[in-house]
C-alpha cells in the first residue's frame, strides 16, 4: 500500500510518498508533533520506493527520489527511513540558497542560540540529544539556517541522528523518547533517529540569535578542556562546514565574517556531558547580553 | 490547462504569471525544476517586470535557482581561463560549445539563467589524445564508464568519455566533431573551424549562426528529449538575436553541411511552440525541405509533444509513445543499421538485466 | 617593484582581533586564510612591507590575484 504524508517542517514543506511500511510507520511516530499548517504548498515532493526487479525477493532495496531525481544509490530496505532523512537533508543542501547553511547543530535557551558545527565522529549528535532533553530547545541537529547579513538562525526541527554506541546511551537516558527503528550497517554504521521533545517542535517557527559558536570534540580521556579560538581559525572552521558557502558568494562571506567578529568561538574537548552543559549555561550564555 | 501548455504560454507572455493562483505554481515549479528552466523563467519574469509581484512560493524557488545559475555563470569564466591556459602549450585553443559558450558571451540572453551539468569543448581530432593526457595531469580524470561504453565512445562517436575535475567536480566533454562520424552525417568540421568568434574576454566560441546550427543539430539529431524544451528555448533566444546577415549565414552553413532538414524542424517548432519571430523568407526556404505530408504529421506528433515541457510523472501514454519513436529515430540517424542493431541489443540487454535484477547493481559507483 | 594585484571579484577580510586575513573568490568558492592583520595586509598590497612567502602559499594566493615572483621565499633544497 502506498501512502503520502505531508510534512510541514518550517521553513519548508515536504510530501513523502512511500510503499515501504517501515518508512511510513517511522514517519508517523517521529513526526507526530510536527507543526500543522492550514494550506500547504509542497516545496519538495519526495518518494521512497521499494526497488523493482527480481532482486527484491532475496535482497530488498529502498530507492530515494526527489521528484524525478535520484541522487543516491539504492540502500537496503531496512535502511529506508534513514535514507529518507538523508534525502531531505540533500534536498535542502542542493537547492536552498537564501540561507547561509552550516553543517551544524543548533540549540537555544529562550532565543539565545549556540551553533555546534562539527564533522561526523565528534559526538555532536549525542551532545545535541543530551541538551535537547535537558532544558534546551533544539533548532536543528544537522543544518543551521542563518539569515543572510544577520546573526539570526531559523529553526529546522527534525529528528536527531544517533550513531553506533550513542544509540544505547540515548535509549538509557531517555527511556520515553521516540526512537525510529534501527538502520544497521549504513556508511555511518548503525543509525537511529530520535524525535526531539515536544517543546522543540513547538518552537519550530521561533528564530533565535546566535551568541556563540562551539566546536565539540568528544575525547574519551578528557573530562572538559576549553580552548578559545581566534577569529581566523573560527571562520575557517565554520566556512569548511558551510554547505553553500561557495555558491552564494558575497552574502555568505559577509554573514560569516560578521558573526565571527560578534560572538565568541570555542573548541570543547569533553567526555562529560554535564560538565559541557554547565560550561555553556554558566559561562557562555551568562556572558551573552 | 495542462501545466505543460501553461509553461509554453508563459514563455510567450510572462506577464500572464500574475493571473495564476498560488496553487498552480506547485506543478509549474516541479516541471521547471525537472527541465532545469527555473532560472531561465526567473529571468523572463524579471524582464517582463513581474518577478517581484509573484507569490512568495514561486519567488522562493525561482530565486534559489537564479543564485545557482549566477554562480555557474561566473564560474564558467574561471574554468574557461584555466582550460585555455592549460592547453596553450599544446598549441590548442579550445572552442567552447553549447551552454558554456552562451554563458561566456556577456549579455547573450541564451546564457542568462542557462544551467548546464558539463562543459563542452571542441579540439582538433589529431590533438585529442594529447589534450586528454595533459588535462589528466592537471586533475581532470576519466569518469568510470562501463567497458562497453568506453569502447563505444572511442570507436563510434565524436567525443571521448567525460573527464571530471577531481576537486571541483566539473565535468568536461571533449569533442572533435559535432555529431558522431559513424552516422555518415558528420559535417566537414573545418567549416566550423572557419566560423569562430572571440568573446570580450578572449575565449574562443563559434559565431552566432554556427553556434545556433550546432544547437539545433544537437536537438534534432538526438534520441533523448528529456531536455528538449530547454534546447528549444535556447534556439528561440539565439534566433531572437539574429540579424538578416546571420540568417543568410545560417542558411548557407546548413546547406553546406547538409542540415537544412534539421533547420526546417527548428524553424517549424520554435515558431509553432514559442512564437519565435522568423523572417518569412527563411520559413519559405526551409519549407522546401519538408518531407511528405504523412511523414510531417508523424514528426509533428513526436516533436510537438517532446519539445513541450516534459515531466516523467505527469506524462501521458501518447507522450511516452512519442518518446519511444524519437528514441528509435535518434538511433537510426546516428548509426548504420547493422551497428545500430548491435548497439540496441546491448542497450536492450541492459534494460532487461536492470528490470530483472533492479537497476544500479551493474552501474559503476562514483568514488567517494 | 611589482605589487600584488587582487582580482576584481576577490573579497578579503582582516579580523578585528588581529588574528589574520581571509581571502574568498565568490566565482570559484576558493577560500584561504593567512596570518596577516589589517596593517600587514595593507602594507603588503601597497608595497610598503616586503614579505617572503613559501612557494605553496604563494601558489594558493595566485587564485585570488597576481603576486609577483619576488615574493617567493626560496627554501634551501634538502636532497634526502
Amino acid at each position: 500500500m502506498t501512502i503520502t504524508k505531508q510534512l510541514y517542517l518550517p521553513p519548508f514543506t515536504f510530501s513523502v510518498t512511500t510503499d515501504i511500511p517501515l518508512v511510513a510507520a517511522n514517519l508517523q511516530r517521529l513526526y507526530a508533533h510536527a507543526p500543522q499548517a492550514e494550506s500547504l504548498l509542497v516545496d519538495y515532493p519526495l518518494r521512497l520506493e521499494r526497488g523493482a526487479g527480481l532482486r527484491r525477493l532475496f535482497k530488498p532495496q529502498a530507492r530515494f527520489f526527489a521528484d524525478t531525481q535520484e541522487p543516491f544509490q539504492p540502500l537496503q530496505l531496512q535502511q529506508g527511513y534513514a535514507m529518507l532523512e538523508w534525502g531531505m537533508n540533500w534536498c535542502i543542501a542542493a537547492h536552498e540558497m537564501q540561507y547561509v547553511i552550516i553543517h551544524s547543530a543548533v540549540l537555544a535557551k529562550g532565543d539565545k542560540a549556540i551553533l555546534f558545527p562539527a564533522p561526523p565522529g565528534s559526538g555532536k549528535s549525542t551532545l545535541t540529544a543530551y541538551l535537547a532533553f535537558n532544558g534546551w530547545r533544539l533548532l536543528s541537529d544537522e543544518m543551521a539556517l542563518i539569515l543572510p547579513f544577520s546573526n539570526k538562525v531559523q529553526p529546522f526541527v527534525r529528528p536527531i541522528c544517533l550513531k553506533n554506541r550513542s544509540i544505547a546511551l540515548a535509549k538509557s537516558w531517555f527511556p520515553t523518547g521516540v526512537f525510529s527503528s534501527i538502520a544497521t550497517d549504513t556508511h555511518k554504521g548503525d543509525v537511529v533517529h530520535l524525535s526531539p521533545p515536544a517543546a522543540s517542535w513547538q518552537g519550530a517557527l521561533q528564530q533565535a540569535e546566535i551568541v556563540a559558536v562551539v566546536f565539540p570534540s568528544y575525547q574519551a580521556d578528557t573530562n572538559l578542556d576549553i580552548y578559545s579560538l581566534d577569529q581566523t581559525q573560527a571562520f575557517m572552521q565554520l566556512a569548511r562546514n558551510a554547505f553553500n558557502f561557495g555558491v552564494i558568494g558575497q552574502e555568505g562571506f559577509a554573514t560569516l565574517t560578521a558573526i565571527i567578529e560578534q560572538v565568541p568561538a570555542f573548541e570543547v574537548q569533553y567526555n562529560d556531558l554535564t560538565a559541557v552543559a554547565a560550561f555553556l549555561e554558566q559561562e557562555v550564555l551568562a556572558d551573552a547580553r | 490547462m495542462r501545466a505543460s501548455q501553461l509553461l509554453l504560454q508563459l514563455f510567450r507572455q510572462p506577464e500572464l504569471a500574475l493571473t495564476l493562483s498560488a496553487d498552480s505554481w506547485v506543478q509549474l515549479i516541479r516541471l521547471l525544476r525537472q527541465q532545469q528552466q527555473l532560472a531561465r523563467y526567473a529571468y523572463l519574469f524579471r524582464q517582463a517586470g513581474v518577478f517581484t509581484q509573484l507569490p512568495q512560493y514561486a519567488r522562493h524557488h525561482l530565486r534559489n535557482a537564479e543564485i545557482i545559475a549566477d554562480k555557474q555563470y561566473r564560474q564558467v569564466s574561471a574554468e574557461a581561463a584555466e582550460l585555455t591556459q592549460l592547453l596553450a602549450p599544446l598549441q590548442v585553443k579550445p572552442v567552447f560549445l553549447k551552454g558554456a559558450a552562451y554563458a561566456l558571451q556577456q549579455g547573450l540572453p541564451a546564457g542568462i539563467g542557462r544551467t548546464f551539468s558539463d562543459l563542452d569543448i571542441l579540439v582538433p581530432k589529431e590533438k585529442i589524445t594529447a589534450v586528454e593526457q595533459r588535462l589528466s595531469v592537471f586533475g581532470f580524470l576519466p569518469e568510470p564508464v562501463s567497458a562497453y561504453d568506453q569502447h563505444y565512445y572511442r570507436k563510434w562517436t565524436h567525443e571521448i568519455p567525460p573527464l571530471r575535475h577531481h576537486s571541483r567536480g566539473t565535468i568536461l566533454d571533449i569533442h572533435h566533431n559535432l555529431i558522431p562520424p559513424i552516422s555518415g552525417r558528420a559535417p566537414d568540421i573545418r567549416r566550423f573551424w572557419q566560423q569562430l568568434n572571440l568573446t570580450a574576454d578572449g575565449y574562443q566560441v563559434l559565431s552566432l549562426p554556427a553556434m545556433t546550427l550546432h544547437s539545433l543539430i544537437h536537438l534534432f539529431f538526438n534520441e533523448d528529449f528529456k531536455k528538449g524544451f530547454r534546447d528549444l528555448t535556447d534556439l528561440h533566444l539565439l534566433f531572437a538575436g539574429f540579424s538578416e546577415q546571420d540568417w543568410e549565414q545560417l542558411l548557407q552553413l546548413a546547406e553546406q553541411t547538409g542540415f537544412m532538414f534539421e533547420l526546417m524542424l527548428a524553424c517549424r517548432y520554435t515558431s509553432y511552440l514559442l512564437a519565435t519571430p522568423i523572417p518569412a523568407w527563411v520559413m519559405q526556404q526551409t519549407e522546401q525541405y519538408q518531407p511528405s505530408k504523412l511523414r510531417l504529421r508523424l514528426l509533428d506528433f513526436i516533436f510537438l509533444r517532446l519539445l513541450s515541457p516534459q515531466h516523467t510523472l505527469l506524462n501521458t501514454y501518447l507522450d511516452q509513445l512519442a518518446a519511444l519513436l524519437a528514441l528509435i529515430r535518434g538511433h537510426w540517424l546516428k548509426m548504420p543499421p547493422q551497428i545500430l542493431f548491435g548497439h540496441l541489443s546491448v542497450k536492450a540487454f541492459c534494460a532487461v538485466r536492470d528490470a530483472l535484477f533492479g537497476k544500479h547493481q551493474f552501474s559503476p559507483k562514483r568514488p567517494g | 617593484m611589482a605589487l600584488p594585484v587582487l582580482k576584481a571579484q576577490t573579497l578579503f577580510h582582516s579580523f578585528a582581533d588581529g588574528s589574520g586575513t581571509v581571502f574568498f573568490d565568490p566565482d570559484t568558492g576558493e577560500t584561504l586564510a593567512l596570518e596577516w592583520n589589517a596593517t600587514t595586509l595593507q602594507a603588503v598590497l601597497s608595497g610598503l612591507c616586503e614579505v617572503k612567502l613559501d612557494p605553496q602559499t604563494l601558489n594558493q594566493l595566485r587564485a585570488f590575484g597576481s603576486w609577483p615572483d619576488s615574493m617567493r621565499l626560496d627554501e634551501q633544497h634538502d636532497d634526502n
